[in-house]
């Protein structure tokens, strides 16, 4: 009976904490690691990391949990990021299962993938809505956001993984 | 029957697609939410959930103000001599103009008086210390230490001092009690009524994304093509009342006719680098 076994709620909190933590990071000191004053996207990488190791569902709740937060502490409207970053989750997560979450290309690949759908989401966002954004597809800062994204995967992905609770089921998640 | 069978149909996609239903429903979810996020609840629920993450914002930026305070100490030195002397050289200049104003200021009083003009509105410079920024790039904002237990409200206006000038930062958005998130002009979204200070001609300054150290003035008479120089400054000019008038923005940088149109499209140098802004001012209306 799999309704009557009891959840671990600990990589949930786990999880919201985290993604709480990658805000706050990117509120404050992240600005000290700026190249070209443009900040990485820990949050992007953590969703990244989520669904990778936990499917298209956990991947899309952290994310729009996330970005949720991220909609708190800017002048974006409420839901912006939500829903781009519930999207990039999603997507993330339809290779669950099927590559290895521990290879050093699959984290490069799969966030330079995200940056992606992150920066056409985002557009299609800010013509539908009328919101001008200061960094969209077209432009040198979103690609310079990118390539730091993509650059800080494989060592975030590593970090990550050491953290039991995240651990998961993914069956090709291990060499 | 038929009622049931479509029942199962239906649970049977939504259990055979669950992470897609999922995805819809927080897509629908996060429309709605844009939708409302000016409404008075969804805009209390903002206000609470900042309002939570500023005390760790502020936590987290003392800690880093500590440690970045420590590692740029002879950086910041460096920068302090040349904001000195810039300082000094602008106090010279001050003191020079102060016995005039002092003039100017009774004159102006006499002939206000005699038009029938009401006094001016004053204002105090509260100080506040920025914690914060925007967490991605993709917008621009910056949080400060000051909220409505400060006496700030929404749509004030913020300046800094910096290099020896002060200058127009741009205005607060949203407040809550001890924090408030400020849009600087350089902001996509932000838009400032100019004026060339000495020519006179208006036009409406628009920011380029916080990536550009460039001001842009657009919708100016062509008329000032011949007149404006390189180096001129400009100020708010006070119309549509959001920025009071006098503000310094930017220096005129290059003027170029618009593409479309015959009006000029002027780039501006800003006063203030929101980039390596740490303290400013918000204007605060004195009452009575």
């Amino acid at each position: 009976m799999a309704g009557s076994a009891s959840v671990d709620h600990r990589p949930i909190i786990l999880t919201i904490l985290l993604l709480g933590a990658a805000v706050l990071l990117q509120t404050t000191v992240l600005e000290f690691v700026a190249v070209f004053g443009v900040k990485p996207d820990l949050q992007l990488i953590l969703v990244v990391f989520l669904a990778l190791r936990r499917g298209s569902m956990s991947g899309q709740i952290a994310g729009f949990v996330g970005g949720l937060l991220e909609d708190v502490v800017t002048l974006s409207p409420l839901g912006f990021h939500a829903i781009v970053k519930a999207l990039v989750g999603f997507c993330a997560g339809l290779p669950y299962g099927l590559i290895r979450a521990s290879a050093l290309v699959v984290p490069v690949l799969l966030v330079a993938g995200a940056a992606l759908i992150k920066g056409v989401a985002s557009g299609l966002l800010s013509l539908a809505f009328q919101i001008p954004l200061d960094a969209h597809l077209l432009e040198e800062r979103f690609w310079i956001e990118s390539a730091y994204n993509v650059a800080l995967s494989p060592l975030l992905f590593a970090l990550l993984s050491h953290v039991r609770l995240l651990r998961t089921a993914n069956p090709r998640s291990t060499p | 029957m038929e009622a049931n069978g479509s029942r199962q149909a239906v649970n049977s996609f939504v259990s055979s697609h669950r992470a897609g239903v999922v995805l819809v429903v927080l897509l629908a979810l996060g429309t709605v939410m844009m939708i409302l996020s000016h409404r008075p609840v969804a805009a209390a629920s903002e206000r609470l959930g900042r309002s939570v993450f500023s005390s760790l914002q502020l936590a987290m930026h003392e800690v880093a103000a500590f440690f970045g305070g420590s590692w740029n100490t002879i950086a910041e030195l460096r920068r302090m001599r040349v904001a000195l002397e810039a300082a000094r050289q602008r106090l010279l200049e001050l003191e020079q103009l102060s016995s005039d104003i002092d003039e100017l200021e009774r004159q102006n009083a006499e002939l206000r008086s005699q038009l029938g003009f009401a006094v001016p509105a004053t204002f105090r410079h509260v100080p506040a210390a920025v914690m914060a920024r925007a967490p991605g790039n993709q917008f621009t904002n910056l949080t400060i230490n000051r909220g409505t237990g400060d006496g700030v409200r929404s749509h004030m206006v913020v300046v800094a001092l910096q290099d020896g000038v002060q200058g127009l930062v741009g205005r607060v958005i949203e407040v809550d009690e001890r924090s408030a998130l400020v849009q600087p002009i350089s902001a996509r979204a932000s838009f400032v009524a100019g004026r060339l200070r000495d020519v006179r001609y208006d036009g409406l300054v628009q920011g380029l994304g916080s990536g550009s150290n460039t001001l842009l003035m657009r919708h100016v008479n062509s008329a000032a093509g011949d007149l404006v120089a390189v180096g001129e400054q400009v100020v708010t000019s006070g119309l549509g009342g959001v920025f009071p008038a006098g503000i310094l923005v930017g220096e005129v940088r290059e003027v170029r006719t618009e593409t479309h149109g015959n009006a000029l499209d002027i780039e501006l140098d800003p006063a203030i680098d929101v980039a390596r802004l740490e303290y400013l001012f918000v204007i605060i209306p004195r009452e009575g």
